[in-house]
């Protein structure tokens, strides 16, 4: 009984525990690497892909 | 070569944490996942005439995003993945009261979903998508996002309690607070 509600409740806890752990990685300071590479892109030289 | 004044691609920048947060979640692994956004920025990049203006640019870069990830996937097969200690945490065995400790588990318990569900999860209940839009980035039926999404949710439940050794059934208000991170009353 009451489980619907209840259901409810932990689906909204597990959606904000969700968007913490997202919102921790998301607003991480960026490396620096991947502005270099942005501004790499628009100089316009070659990237090479899959180069690890 | 036109000379548009707003570049679509001045746009990628801003979604570099975005992407780096599905990144991680898709991977498990925070170098694995930083590799996974160079190599969608620079495809986004050499791609951007594929890019609709007026569309959601976010939702183009996390598709490139996923099928990068599924692809090179598909690539290294069998190669088991190394993932950060997550998959090896361990939840903690008492219900936690603090909520850094939810969140670790929260974590760890998050990173043992197939990788559909997280996916899902992430996509509708983190980063705010619609589930039409979800589908969309997915190729599959806005039912089956539901549907991923509505058994991700539910193992998670099942994950942070099970190891208090109590039933299925969530009734107290203790175990909402191992979900919730907050105390209970």
């Amino acid at each position: 009984m009451a489980s619907e509600k209840q259901k409810t409740d932990i689906d909204e806890q597990i959606d904000k525990n969700l968007r913490r752990v997202y919102e921790q990685t998301s607003t991480e300071e960026l490396p620096d690497k991947f502005l270099d590479l942005i501004a790499k892109l628009k100089a316009g030289e070659e990237v090479p892909q899959d180069d690890k | 070569m036109t000379s548009d004044t707003s570049d679509p691609r001045d746009e990628i920048v801003e979604h570099l944490g975005s992407l780096r947060a599905f990144a991680r979640s898709l991977t498990n692994n925070a170098a694995t996942a930083d590799d996974l956004v160079q190599d969608t920025v620079v495809k986004a990049w050499s791609n951007i005439d594929k890019f609709q203006a007026g569309t959601n640019m976010r939702a183009w870069l996390f598709t490139i995003l996923r099928n990068t990830f599924y692809s090179l996937r598909r690539k290294r097969s069998r190669e088991v993945a190394d993932v950060d200690g997550i998959m090896a945490g361990r939840l903690s065995e008492k219900p936690a009261h603090d909520g850094r400790l939810v969140m670790a588990d929260f974590r760890v318990a998050f990173a043992q979903l197939p990788d559909e569900q997280r996916e899902a999860l992430l996509l509708v209940g983190a980063s705010g998508f619609s589930y039409e839009e979800a589908a969309d980035m997915c190729g599959c039926a806005v039912g089956t996002i539901k549907s991923r999404a509505n058994r991700g949710r539910k193992r998670l439940a099942e994950l942070m309690h099970l190891e208090e050794g109590e039933s299925l059934e969530i009734t107290d208000s203790a175990t909402v607070s191992v979900v919730s991170g907050k105390p209970a009353a």
